[in-house]
């Protein structure tokens, strides 16, 4: 089998802080095939952020990763030299965040920034870089690339700036686009426009994405594979449709019971009882254990491994382990 | 002959002047909220959606005065709350209380949980210490917090813990109304449930009323007996939970409920996707609102302004397209 697009193998960040070590991702293990649209999916804290920036080397301080290796094309992140990681960033992998109004900077226009950016990681001449930022604004569904390339972030709405950000992303060609939460601030009708055009770059350009979000709808949308993350490990991946039809985590599971659908009748929303333990990587047994109504003695003296459960689905739950092995 | 319902908007208009240009010289009119009559049953809950800037917000704030709007009745059992003068308004607060958004901003930082649910015991009954205490230990309890919980700061809780004192000071006076603006949108899906859960147990427990306002379709869907759709500070359509959402009759309505991706893997069509965006409250499109991103606009739709209509009992719907009576000027 040909080596995967990204491949993070037992990955750890801890952030020291005045109140002690705070250690937020412990141990995961994730693999993205080229071409897929892969989903990586949590609450708040989770740790699906700082993993999406550890890959472009940007874990910020006073994080740091602890353990683990970050393998991207082959390359290895965590051992690259500054300079190369800036080359890195602007060429194989490019990111796209939450808010585009604050990744902009409101004094330059859209299309300066643009070209700006075309013109750093590729070189060449100005009028060359112009006419590829023309050329991208067309790509992302920017009419009229002339005059728009002429106004200021703040002319331009919410979804428009978000792709203002992704034109910005696609200029170095990167194999591999990380979306942080890219329509979470965007209404739902102006969402799923951004969500189609993701779709179509990826489908005409083979671009793989590394879609990171809360929202499982979402995911269930757009994304072949998904990964639920839970206080810093991987309880969950798969398919998207086997994760969602028969999850195999309690946590996957309670999750997609919380939500309120507006497809259908609901007459209990069937919450997840507890919070997420404060700092989960000092625990030495499964981290979901206290919340989990199916838990026993044993969840809660060990750390389950990832189960496999077929077709690439697997489980880091003891419920999934092989009879004998319970 | 229903009874009367508890709140009643009457033609409610809200108008922000907005200033622009060199030295403010050139006033705009922003077109926040216009026209809506609205009203909600004792015991009801009305679920008010729509997208950023449909003025969902604004008209909350009207019905508790906290903007005064330009035109337009807010009768609360049949009294006019814009023809009180404060003395007045104060005693109807009592019955109307609100929960916003972030309850970070929304409560004081200076408060313990115990003040700020003891604050409003004070201000509107003048109750006295002891007593205060003991009603906000039990509301404390209502909303699934404990003793411990009492001499705490708000920086000491987590965002669902936060929004359940919130809720408590509103509820510590026996309010009959509550508007919830987004209660829950700040907070995660597993908390959220929480939340959703303890808000259809104080309803039924208190038979209150909410007046539930969220962009979030599948939240709305959960508590609401009835939906009223915004678009552009008019209502489109207002109906039945269950018939707004499984037989959507407004375009937008029908545009907003398939844009809402579900958690269960399907085939996505990325064709049907509303296209444009939202005009501005400015100059809002004149006609029909919706008629620049409608996929059915004519030119009537352009020109008059679709009033509401039923199109079934107690279903209303604003679009000259999709009402029974099909104007004949349509046609040349």
């Amino acid at each position: 089998m040909a080596e995967p697009l990204l491949r993070i193998e037992d990955l750890h960040i801890a952030f020291q802080t005045l109140a002690g070590e705070i250690r937020a991702i412990n141990g995961i293990d994730l693999e993205i095939e080229r071409g897929e649209f892969f989903g990586l999916v949590g609450e708040t804290g989770c740790g699906k952020t700082v993993t999406g920036l550890a890959v472009l080397g940007l874990v910020p301080k006073p994080g740091r990763v602890t353990r683990g290796r970050i393998w991207l094309n082959g390359r290895d992140v965590l051992s690259l030299t500054p300079r190369e990681l800036r080359r890195l960033r602007g060429g194989d992998v490019a990111m796209i965040f939450q808010n585009p109004a604050t990744s902009l900077n409101p004094v330059f226009t859209v299309g300066s920034q643009l070209v700006r950016v075309i013109h750093l990681h590729q070189g060449g001449e100005r009028r060359q870089a112009r006419a590829r930022a023309r050329e991208l604004f067309d790509a992302v569904g920017l009419p009229e690339a002339d005059r728009l390339m002429g106004v200021y972030p703040h002319e331009l709405s919410g979804g428009m700036l978000q792709r203002v950000m992704i034109a910005m992303a696609l200029s170095s060609r990167p194999s591999l686009l990380i979306a942080d939460e890219p329509t979470t601030a965007l209404d739902v009708t102006i969402q799923a426009q951004i969500l189609a055009l993701l779709h179509d770059l990826q489908a005409r350009y083979g671009i793989t994405v590394l879609f990171i979000t809360h929202d499982l709808g979402i995911v269930a949308e757009t994304c072949g594979r998904v990964a639920v993350l839970y206080a810093g490990q991987v309880a969950e991946v798969g398919p998207t449709e086997a994760v969602f039809n028969q999850p195999r985590h309690p946590y996957t599971r309670g999750l997609i019971d919380a939500v309120p659908r507006p497809n259908r009748d609901v007459d209990h929303l069937a919450a997840i009882p507890g919070t997420v333990p404060s700092n989960p990587g000092l625990l030495d047994h499964c981290l979901f254990a206290s919340r989990c109504a199916h838990a026993w003695a044993r969840c809660r003296a060990e750390q389950p491994a990832a189960y496999d459960v077929g077709d690439g689905h697997q489980a880091a739950c003891f419920l999934q382990a092989p009879e004998g092995e319970r | 002959m229903s009874p009367r319902p508890l709140l009643e908007l009457r033609g409610l208009t809200h108008h922000f002047a907005k200033k622009s240009g060199w030295l403010a010289r050139r006033q705009r009119v922003v077109h926040a909220v216009d026209d809506v009559d609205l009203s909600i049953e004792a015991g009801q809950v009305l679920g008010l959606v729509g997208e950023s800037g449909c003025g969902k917000t604004t008209l909350g704030r009207c019905v508790l005065r906290l903007i005064e709007p330009t035109a337009g009745e807010v009768l609360f059992e049949g009294r006019d709350l814009l023809a009180l003068d404060a003395g007045a308004l104060r005693e109807v607060r009592r019955q109307i209380q609100v929960v916003f958004q972030d309850p970070l901003s929304s409560l004081d930082p200076r408060f313990t949980v115990a003040a700020a649910v003891a604050e409003p015991l004070q201000t509107h009954l003048g109750l006295e210490r002891n007593d205060r205490r003991e009603r906000v230990r039990a509301m404390i309890e209502q909303v699934g917090l404990g003793e411990q919980h009492l001499d705490r700061y708000p920086h000491e809780l987590s965002g669902g813990q936060c929004q359940r004192v919130a809720l408590a000071r509103a509820m510590v006076l026996q309010p009959k109304l509550l508007v919830l603006d987004e209660p829950t949108s700040a907070l995660d899906v597993s908390v959220q449930a929480q939340i959703m859960d303890l808000l259809a147990a104080l309803k039924r427990t208190y038979q209150l009323t909410y007046l539930f306002i969220s962009h979030d379709l599948g939240v709305v869907r959960y508590l609401s007996d009835r939906i009223a759709v915004m678009y552009l500070g008019k209502l489109v359509e207002v109906g039945p939970t269950r018939a707004v959402f499984g037989a959507p009759v407004h375009p937008y309505t029908e545009a907003l409920l398939a844009s809402v991706p579900i958690p269960e893997p399907r085939a996505r069509r990325w064709d049907f996707v509303l296209k444009g965006t939202v005009p501005s409250p400015v100059n809002p499109p004149p006609g029909c609102r919706f008629h620049t991103r409608c996929l059915l606009a004519e030119t009537i739709c352009r020109h008059e302004v679709p009033p509401l209509e039923p199109v079934a009992p107690d279903h209303q719907v604003a679009c000259h397209l999709r009402t029974p009576f099909v104007r004949k000027e349509t046609s040349p």
